[in-house]
């Protein structure tokens, strides 16, 4: 019992970590206006509740409403090049539920006018949904894999860099992770528990991701390759799961189309094939890209190797092939929203790729408490968690400043090498020595995360990542 | 769970009811909420929570449109030698009269108007000085109206 007590305040610990440093500086970083998105989805909400009917940044081809006006709010196009924005109304671009949690939190706070929803409103509830998704992350991982590799989960994704800063922006991408999260804990428990109601909250959940965007369907082809896995072949009970997840998922997700007709079906249609239709700008390479650069938006690049090393361990863990149930489950997620990606793909927009995210780091955090709890790759743990330590050293010094320190790096990490080898040719037990060694490491990665989010202010954003 | 019909029996009920609701409710609110008025107001309004310049050379809008000739040009000129220049687009112009493009100019940046005629600031057209004759005029494409904090004052870069 207290040990629950213990584990539970850890959890609580960690979601507060995670709301702080979300919390700091989130209306100046990222820099307001960066991606208009975010004005947009608040003031489809907003107008949606004052007008009756959303009006937002669009410039797709079907409107039959268009103004176009300089809005110059947070006086972002005072440091960004700037066009008039095209407003659109009735906005279709996407379904309103972000929106209406954004516009609708700036509404309570008196907003009234598009100028008053400043970011030091509308961001506030997306922070909230970003730290909700760190708790998903750890309770998926928690249930499945234990206390430990929920406790390393939630420290990275608490406090990885890029995925803070992601998480203070305004996209529907941001409000899909929990759903995609929740969708996951809920699969994972009903393919171990078989209990209907596991279903209905997937169902749920599936149905509410797509209010948020359309590529919220990640969620039922989640879901649908999960239900396959179980049976390994489609059959009779395979349908029976399917048609129920669907009956409780599609009306929901069909709230959409309903609130589409208020506003003229055609209208609708015409956007939704507009939508279709994007240039698309990820290219042939996206997947290398994926791989190699992580970005805020289209052209603000912040490479993370917490994500890097993520995507590392998980084609190496396509190769292997996990043999848990949840380890399949984060597979399959990670592969769904892959196909997503691929196909509803258009311009290179950073936050087409935070979904990722949430299971790159459950995959590496999976991996590396295994090299603790068990041994299990430990030359590869210790690499991954070096590789790491130093890619955020070099965040924080220069090259020049990190002379000094040359000397012990030298010896210290090609001596951890050498060691580990030895430990697992001669397989030696130094388990003790291993396990310090490594939370020491760790110790130093969620520290240099924090003071690299604790260097970012509005100077070193201009100087260093803009 | 006991039926999964059952549940669906529910869930059926539940979803038809919310979807009639937001379907009859919705147009409702829109009929009832939704005039031309509202969204000029809505998206053009005044923001209580922005600050107001009185220092015309601070703020300007950064970039240039990419609309062919269909831009103009406002610049500001201080007598402590700084200036704010911004080119814009005409298209976001309703009002495209002299008076009218300076009028939304300051709403864009945030102050307030009549701060050029209280404090006397001398504006032209093309260099064509502004005045109650032409302030009703049309703007040409590619114009650049020019604000001086004090006549006589130059251009500085």
């Amino acid at each position: 019992m207290i040990k629950k007590i213990f584990k539970l305040i850890i959890f609580v610990v960690i979601l507060i970590l995670a709301l702080w440093v979300r919390k700091r500086n989130y209306a100046e970083i990222p820099i307001p206006g960066q991606s208009v998105d975010e004005y947009s989805y608040s003031w489809v909400g907003m107008s949606l509740i004052e007008t009756g009917v959303p009006i937002g940044i669009s410039g797709l081809k079907g409107y039959p409403n268009e103004i176009n006006k300089y809005i110059n709010i947070n006086r972002f196009m005072q440091f960004l090049p700037s066009d008039p924005l095209a407003i659109n109304y009735p906005w279709m671009d996407h379904p309103p539920l972000l929106g209406l949690i954004t516009g609708g939190y700036a509404y309570l706070q008196g907003a009234r006018v598009f100028e008053d929803s400043v970011t030091v409103f509308i961001r506030k509830p997306i922070i909230l949904i970003s730290t909700i998704s760190v708790g998903l992350a750890m309770v998926f991982c928690w249930l499945n894999f234990g206390f430990l590799t929920g406790l390393m989960t939630g420290l990275i994704y608490a406090t990885a860099p890029l995925v803070v800063l992601s998480g203070r922006m305004i996209q529907a991408e941001n409000a899909i992770i929990p759903c995609f999260l929740a969708v996951m804990i809920a699969m994972g428990q009903y393919l171990k528990k078989k209990n209907d109601w596991w279903l209905v909250a997937a169902g749920i959940m599936a149905g509410i991701a797509t209010l948020f965007k359309l590529t919220g369907v990640v969620c039922y082809v989640l879901v649908f390759l999960a239900i396959l896995m179980k049976y390994k072949k489609i059959n009779k009970d395979f349908w029976k799961d399917i048609g129920f997840f669907a009956a409780v998922a599609v009306p929901i997700s069909f709230l959409f189309v309903v609130y589409g007709a208020v506003y003229g079906l055609d209208t609708f249609k015409n956007i939704l094939f507009s939508n279709y239709n994007r240039f698309y700008g990820i290219g042939p390479n996206l997947l290398l890209e994926l791989v190699r650069n992580q970005r805020l938006t289209q052209h603000k690049f912040l490479p993370e190797v917490w994500i890097i090393t993520g995507w590392l361990v998980f084609l190496g863990g396509l190769i292997k092939k996990p043999k848990e149930t949840a380890g399949k489950i984060l597979g399959l997620g990670m592969l769904s929203y892959l196909m997503i990606y691929i196909f509803f793909g258009s311009q290179p927009y950073g936050w087409y790729t935070f979904p990722f995210w949430p299971l790159l780091i459950m995959i590496l955090a999976r991996f590396l408490v295994l090299g603790w709890e068990k041994g299990k790759n430990l030359t590869a743990v210790f690499l991954m968690s070096v590789a790491i330590l130093g890619a955020n050293i070099a965040r924080l010094m220069g090259i020049f400043e990190f002379q000094p320190y040359a000397t012990g790096w030298r010896f210290g990490v090609s001596g951890i090498l050498l060691g580990t080898i030895l430990i697992s040719i001669l397989k030696i037990k130094v388990k003790f020595w291993q396990r310090l060694l490594l939370a020491i490491i760790w110790v130093a990665l969620i520290y240099t995360n924090i003071k690299y989010l604790n260097m970012i202010n509005i100077q070193f954003w201009w100087e260093n990542i803009s | 769970m006991k039926s999964r019909r059952e549940f669906l029996k529910i869930w059926g009920v539940i979803c038809l009811a919310i979807m009639l609701m937001i379907y009859f409710g919705l147009k409702k609110y829109s009929q009832k909420n939704f005039s031309k008025e509202k969204v000029a107001e809505i998206i053009a309004g005044k923001s209580k929570f922005r600050d107001t310049t009185t220092n015309l050379c601070t703020y300007q809008i950064l970039g240039e449109p990419k609309v062919g000739k269909n831009y103009i040009k406002v610049n500001f000129w201080c007598n402590d030698n700084s200036k704010a220049r911004s080119t814009l687009a005409l298209v976001a112009f309703e009002d495209k009269s002299l008076k009218g493009i300076l009028k939304e100019y300051a709403r864009i940046i945030g102050f307030d108007e009549k701060i050029l005629k209280e404090k006397n600031w001398y504006c032209t057209v093309n260099d064509k000085e502004i005045n109650q004759k032409n302030e009703n005029d049309q703007i040409e494409q590619a114009a650049t109206i020019d604000c001086f904090e004090r006549k006589g004052l130059r251009k500085h870069d």
